[in-house]
């Protein structure tokens, strides 16, 4: 009887170990390959892989080679693996990092809108991808390159940490729409950022009758810097005569405000743009 | 009657002890002196902090119920596409994996200047419990580094980017 | 039978008798637009002869309000509806007469003179119009003598207009969500005063577009009590010019009626501005603005339009300060004609006659509509 039990419990322990399961798997894997796991043991057995990355699923025969391929799971980040057989479990983790070339990027540009010649004044933020959009956490080199038309683009080059790359940037001292571009491999982003230029500086107008009106017309209007105030800021017309008062918005085009206006002798002519008073006119009748 | 008392009492603190252990990771928050390049105000590390938190509940909740649902309060844009393909994935398979983080260490690494992303290095622990079927299979330990990019929404910070970086922390034995 | 049913079984024993009142003894207007008109042989009397013409009038029936027309043959039945209804699309062109009142002048045994009062109801508000009517008796029949008011015509011309247009190009489905959309303007309110006004509380203030490319502003207001509660939210509404183009300001004015300022501890104000595809064009000169006294107290003027576009809506608002420059009032009404390429036309912006006394100085903006669907 002692004999026979101790038989027993040697056999199915031996049994067990028989049919215990171990796994080998790489500690590293690159998106966009097959993945091989060696099994070893005999018996079938269930494979699990889950990750925040992925999840699957196969039933296998322990002692075979596993190959996943490369479209089952793409993901960069950790994964268990989980070998389940009747009498045993086994796990080990893999990673699975971003291809090393670089697909694309995700291109952040602020502000859209912003004064010239203002110091560090435009930011950009570059994240940068792999074909199966996985962060490209290995450094690379990424070009933001500011170019105003009819001026030499400013390029600055910064190596990406963790996958983003940034930069702060002056604006230049010319008004107009600026192209801001990030380039890294293969991807490239492009922004648009319009430099404006500041209230005006100095502000004249002119007055000459015409077919009985008086058509005003300011200068060039321009900031401190130069630069043309901004086309369709509204430069406003005020005519007092008499204890009336005439006023008219125009638009700036090209830098000029230009209307027509009652030609009343003796009326005095003002002008004024935002918080900017211009000269004042007094009409005489053709003075 | 007072041996029932008794009981209610054990299990009431029993409760609370394993709820509490459940719910509430150890968390440690770093922002060392390199951050930038916009200054990081408190009140903001405290809400992203938070809302990264709740991620992790969130993608637990999601995959252990293979509900994408659940994700859209604190994962956006691709971040939240990779999990919905993992519910999606864990659906066909007929398995559910829940990740009970144990414990954090947030480092933040950037914030845009303008406030539009901000960028956390995390070593996590937490426990991977795997279910084939609803059947409970196997739990596995897992120390890892992750990388999340957040950006803000109307009302909280949602992740953009999550994923873990290779090589970085190991694993415990399997259990079943 | 409990409360509840009691109160609507009375509510629709009232609805009932109110109808029956109505239709056995209806208002006469009411029966005049209902189209049961005066049973006449002709019509039976002038003043009928008037109240019928107005209820074809406001029926739109225009083919046989200008069929009881006793000078039809000075002017074209198309003139006839382009003076009621506006040549060209207008605020005139979709508002409905709502009521009129007739006020007899004189009357003799064959012709008689009446004013007459018409109430036009727009998607805006009302406005008013007077005329005075004759009528005359011939064949034994009442007609009216219609006073006619020829429209202005701008004559056929190409007039070149070039002035600034901004468009807006929005991310889309397909753009990355680093490629974000053009920021919003930068607005800012300069002016804020709040005054009570009657059974209310009304801001008044001025918002500038302090940023060079154009906005869509509104500008939303609440009133907190002593005991922090909140007393109401009221928005702007069309008391202000909502599109600003750069460096522009628009007076703007919130109404809280059934509050006191004695109940206002604070006042929250959010200004809100949009990005918006916008015109320079058209250009409205405001001429001769002068403000006048009691018993009428108002703000008129002329305005010209000095852009080629025809301006279908144009919406007038009036600032008035006081010697200090403080805010007074802010008032606005709408032209019901359109606006036509260099052609000027009067306007008038009620002044309350309590304020008109105060002000030492004022401005005038407008906005305007043009659409060629309108």
């Amino acid at each position: 009887m002692t004999r026979s039990c101790t038989i027993g419990v040697v056999l199915s322990l031996w049994a067990q170990w028989a049919l215990a399961a171990g796994i080998k798997v790489p500690k590293i894997v690159q998106a966009g390959q097959a993945i091989s796991i060696n099994t070893e043991g005999n018996g079938e057995g269930h494979l699990y892989i889950v990750g925040p990355g992925g999840a699957l699923e196969k039933t296998v025969q322990i002692g075979t080679e596993v190959l996943i391929e490369p479209d089952e799971i793409s993901n960069a980040g950790r994964y268990t693996v989980f070998l389940i057989t009747s009498t045993s479990t086994e796990a080990s983790d893999f990673d699975v990092v971003s291809s090393p070339e670089v697909s694309s990027l995700s291109f952040l540009a602020r502000p859209s809108r912003l004064p010239v010649s203002l110091r560090d004044g435009i930011g950009g933020v570059a994240f940068v991808f792999d074909t199966y959009h996985n962060l490209v956490l290995q450094s690379h080199s990424v070009h933001f390159q500011l170019t105003l038309p009819n001026t030499a683009p400013e390029i600055r080059t910064v190596e990406s940490h963790l996958g983003v790359a940034w930069v702060q940037m002056d604006s230049s001292a010319h008004a107009g729409n600026a192209s801001f571009e990030a380039t890294v491999g293969k991807g490239t982003s492009l922004r648009i950022l319009e430099q404006v230029p500041a209230d005006a500086c100095q502000l004249r107008m002119s007055a000459r009758p015409v077919g009985g009106r008086l058509h005003v017309q300011t200068e060039p209007l321009r900031d401190c810097t130069g630069n043309l105030v901004a086309d369709g800021t509204i430069v406003t017309f005020t005519e007092i005569y008499d204890g009336n008062r005439s006023t008219v918005d125009a638009p700036l085009k090209n830098g000029i405000a230009q209307a027509d206006i009652p030609a009343n002798k003796g009326a005095v002519i003002t002008v004024a743009a935002g918080e900017v008073l211009g000269n004042q006119l007094r009409w005489n009748g053709g003075q | 009657m007072q041996l029932a008392m008794v009981f209610l009492a054990l299990l009431w603190l029993v409760t609370n002890v394993v709820a509490d252990s459940v719910a509430q990771p150890v968390v440690q928050v770093e922002v060392p002196q390199s951050f930038g390049p916009r200054p990081l105000e408190d009140q903001t590390k405290d809400a992203v902090v938070r809302d990264y938190l709740k991620c992790w509940n969130r993608m637990s909740q999601a995959l252990e119920e293979n509900n994408a649902a659940a994700l859209d309060t604190a994962f956006t844009g691709i971040a939240k596409e990779k999990l919905e393909g993992v519910v999606s994935q864990q659906q066909k398979a007929n398995i559910t994996a829940s990740y009970r983080d144990r414990s954090h260490h947030i480092t933040f690494v950037f914030y845009s200047s303008e406030g539009l992303s901000i960028q956390v290095v995390d070593d996590a622990e937490y426990d991977v419990e795997l279910s084939d079927h609803g059947k409970m299979q196997a739990t596995h330990h897992v120390k890892a580094r992750y990388v999340a990019v957040l950006t803000p929404t109307e009302v909280s910070w949602k992740v953009r980017m999550f994923q873990a970086d290779a090589n970085v922390g190991d694993s415990a034995t399997a259990k079943k | 039978m409990n409360r509840g049913s009691l109160l609507a079984l009375l509510i629709g024993a009232m609805t009932v008798g109110l109808v029956i009142i109505g239709t056995i003894w209806p208002v006469h207007t009411a029966q005049a637009m209902a189209g049961t008109g005066y049973s006449f042989n002709g019509s039976s009397g002038p003043q009928s002869a008037v109240t019928n013409l107005l209820a074809q009038v406001g029926s739109r029936d225009w083919n046989a309000a200008y069929g009881r027309l006793a000078n039809r043959s000075e002017f074209s039945e198309a003139d006839f509806i382009r003076d009621l209804n506006g040549g060209y699309p207008s605020l005139r062109t979709y508002a409905t007469l709502a009521d009129f009142s007739i006020q007899p002048l004189h009357i003799l045994d064959n012709e008689g003179n009446f004013r007459v009062n018409l109430r036009w109801s727009s998607v805006v508000g009302v406005f008013q119009e007077s005329r005075d009517l004759r009528v005359t008796k011939e064949n034994g029949q009442w007609e009216v003598v219609w006073p006619i008011v020829a429209e202005q015509r701008v004559p056929p011309q190409v007039i070149p207009v070039n002035y600034l247009r901004w468009d807006v190009i929005y991310r889309g489905a397909g753009d990355d969500w680093a490629a974000q959309n053009v920021e919003s303007p930068h607005v800012r309110i300069i002016d804020m005063r709040p005054i009570d006004r009657g059974n209310g509380v009304s801001i008044l203030g001025e918002i500038l577009n302090e940023d060079t490319v154009p906005a869509f502003v509104t500008v939303k207001s609440t009133l907190i009590g002593k005991n922090n509660q909140l007393l109401g939210t009221e928005d702007s509404f069309d008391k202000i010019s909502h599109i600003l183009l750069p460096k522009q300001v628009s007076p703007f004015r919130i109404d809280f009626p059934n509050v006191a300022l004695s109940q206002v501890d604070s006042v929250k104000m959010q200004p809100s501005s949009s990005l918006i595809a916008a015109s320079a064009d058209p250009v409205i000169e405001i001429e001769n603005q002068k403000i006048s006294g009691a018993p009428n107290s108002s703000l008129t003027g002329e305005l010209r339009n000095e852009s080629g576009q025809i301006v279908n809506i144009t919406h007038v608002i009036g600032t008035f300060y006081d010697n200090r420059g403080q805010l007074l009032w802010v008032g606005d009404s709408y032209e019901n004609r359109a606006l036509l390429p260099n052609l000027p036309a009067p306007f008038s912006v009620n002044v309350p006659v309590d304020i008109a006394d105060k002000v030492a100085t004022f401005r005038v903006v407008t906005s305007s509509y043009s659409s060629s669907t309108l």
